[in-house]
């Protein structure tokens, strides 16, 4: 394996093989038909995946839908529980049908269920953390779950965001979107502005303090009548 | 000479394995081989950092201390089935050699693959941890929204120069989680674990969370353009009372 950079310790061959350049081909004759299997079933899913987060900007005001997979992803989770697959597919098959997603400018909205309804909504700025996580199965097809916490009592997520192949986009989009992740100079300058008082105000700038200007104002045309009645 | 060079050749077959199990994991199932990344601003630093070596030593002393106990436990088994039944003794010693040697190194793989798959990434306004083989586990946090952190440090993680320091957001947590704050359900909380720079970090957050003036509970920085009386508009409004004194 030439193409394989090796540290000098054991525990260090794990961050050689993080570091590569190159995506890896596989080492291994016996695995390439298992990982064949997999990209099989990713396929369609990843590539998609791929191209469109790296072709387009991401917007996510147009998901409304989970994909596809994510119906492929619930009916393996319903098999893997053997005897329990009759049981649990009937629910998630509607879930799967019902959910739809709103991503507007405030907020999200996530609504799902055929009988028992429910809709969540939450706006960006009172997401408190974001969890993105992704099982072997979910790695496999592509998928993700990206919880979103708001500081509720509770210590299950608020929204689970599931059937977007674009995860990583939309987890990064809800970041920016946080409190705190963005507008740093607007936070550094307040304490300083808040600090600093002169004794002769001059009047700010347009828009920028309407108290301030309108009793830079007021004390103008005060002076300008001071200054008349003196004189008259 | 062969005495000499065993530890090193063993070595190399470790290594060759561990880079084998690696690949099986990238390509397989799917590991993501490059650390984590955050969305920066302009001019915002960014550090990505591993645990420090010496929690790789604390894993693996846990470690030996563990097999030592097992170790010593089974061989006492043993010895009490080879005293009671002779036959059965000699029939269980083989496998249960196996089990326990598997076992062990099983272990110690996940020990070193705990070690390199788990990432932090700590800007100036947020982090991003990233834990996890099977279920990967990535969380992100602002420092705005941040209400404590905790660093704490055990005998034994002082004796190897490693503490954890662990972040909390608002919003309440049931045990789900509480010690490893890994999974889902654990949410609120991110866990910084075995880093030598704990201190650092802890300042960094907590020069963060000065700086804001909001709760850290979605509340707007700005509410509103007349809100608020700051020192310059009691100058202001000093000199018109002035003036009208005046006059």
């Amino acid at each position: 394996m030439p193409s394989y950079r090796l540290a000098g310790r054991l525990h260090t061959a794990g961050r050689a093989a993080l570091q590569r350049e190159s995506p890896p081909q596989c080492g291994f004759p016996w695995i390439a038909p298992c990982g064949l299997v997999a990209a099989q079933l990713g396929r369609d899913d990843m590539t998609t995946a791929e191209s469109t987060s790296q072709a387009t900007s991401f917007d996510p005001r147009q998901i409304t839908r989970p994909v596809p997979a994510l119906m492929k992803y619930y009916l393996i989770v319903s098999l893997l529980t053997g005897p329990g697959f009759f049981l649990l597919i009937l629910p998630l098959f509607f879930k799967y049908e019902t959910l739809r997603y709103r991503f507007d400018e405030e907020g999200i909205s996530m609504s799902w269920g055929l009988l028992w309804r429910r809709e969540v909504y939450l706006t960006y700025r009172r997401i408190q953390d974001i969890h993105l996580t992704r099982n072997l199965l979910q790695r496999w097809l592509g998928l993700a779950t990206v919880s979103v916490q708001t500081a509720s009592g509770s210590a299950t997520p608020e929204m689970s965001i599931e059937g977007i192949l674009e995860a990583d986009a939309l987890r990064d989009y809800l970041y920016t979107k946080m409190r705190g992740a963005r507008e740093p100079a607007a936070l550094a300058a307040e304490p300083a502005a808040a600090g600093g008082a002169a004794p002769d105000v001059p009047a700010p700038a347009a828009n920028a303090d309407q108290v301030l200007s309108l009793l830079c104002e007021i004390r103008d045309l005060l002076k300008q009548r001071l200054g008349q009645g003196g004189r008259a | 000479m062969s005495e000499r060079r065993l530890p090193q050749q063993l070595e190399r077959v470790g290594r060759a394995i561990y880079r084998g199990v690696w690949v099986v994991l990238v390509d397989l199932f799917r590991v993501p081989d490059r650390p984590p990344t955050l969305p920066l601003a302009a001019g915002e630093t960014c550090e990505t950092f591993q645990p420090a070596p010496g929690f790789l030593r604390y894993l693996k002393f846990q470690f030996w201390l563990l097999l030592v106990l097992l170790g010593s436990a089974a061989v006492f088994t043993w010895a009490a089935i080879l005293l009671a039944a002779p036959l059965a003794g000699l029939l269980l010693a083989v496998p249960a050699a196996v089990v326990l040697v598997g076992v062990a190194l099983l272990a110690w793989l996940a020990i070193h693959l705990q070690f390199d798959t788990t990432w932090y990434v700590v800007t100036d306004r947020s982090l991003r941890i990233r834990r996890g083989i099977w279920v990967i586990h990535e969380t992100t946090i602002t420092f705005e929204n941040v209400q404590n952190v905790t660093v704490h440090q055990g005998p034994l993680e002082r004796f190897f120069g490693i503490a954890n320091v662990r972040v909390d957001t608002a919003g309440g947590g049931g045990s789900a989680g509480q010690h490893k704050g890994v999974d889902a359900a654990g949410g609120h909380r991110g866990l910084i674990e075995g880093i030598s720079h704990a201190q650092q970090v802890r300042d960094l957050i907590l020069a963060r969370m000065r700086r804001t003036r909001s709760a850290g509970l979605g509340d707007e920085r700005e509410p509103h353009p007349a809100a608020g009386w700051n020192d310059r508009h009691l100058a202001v409004l000093r000199e018109i009372r002035d003036l009208l004194a005046a006059g």
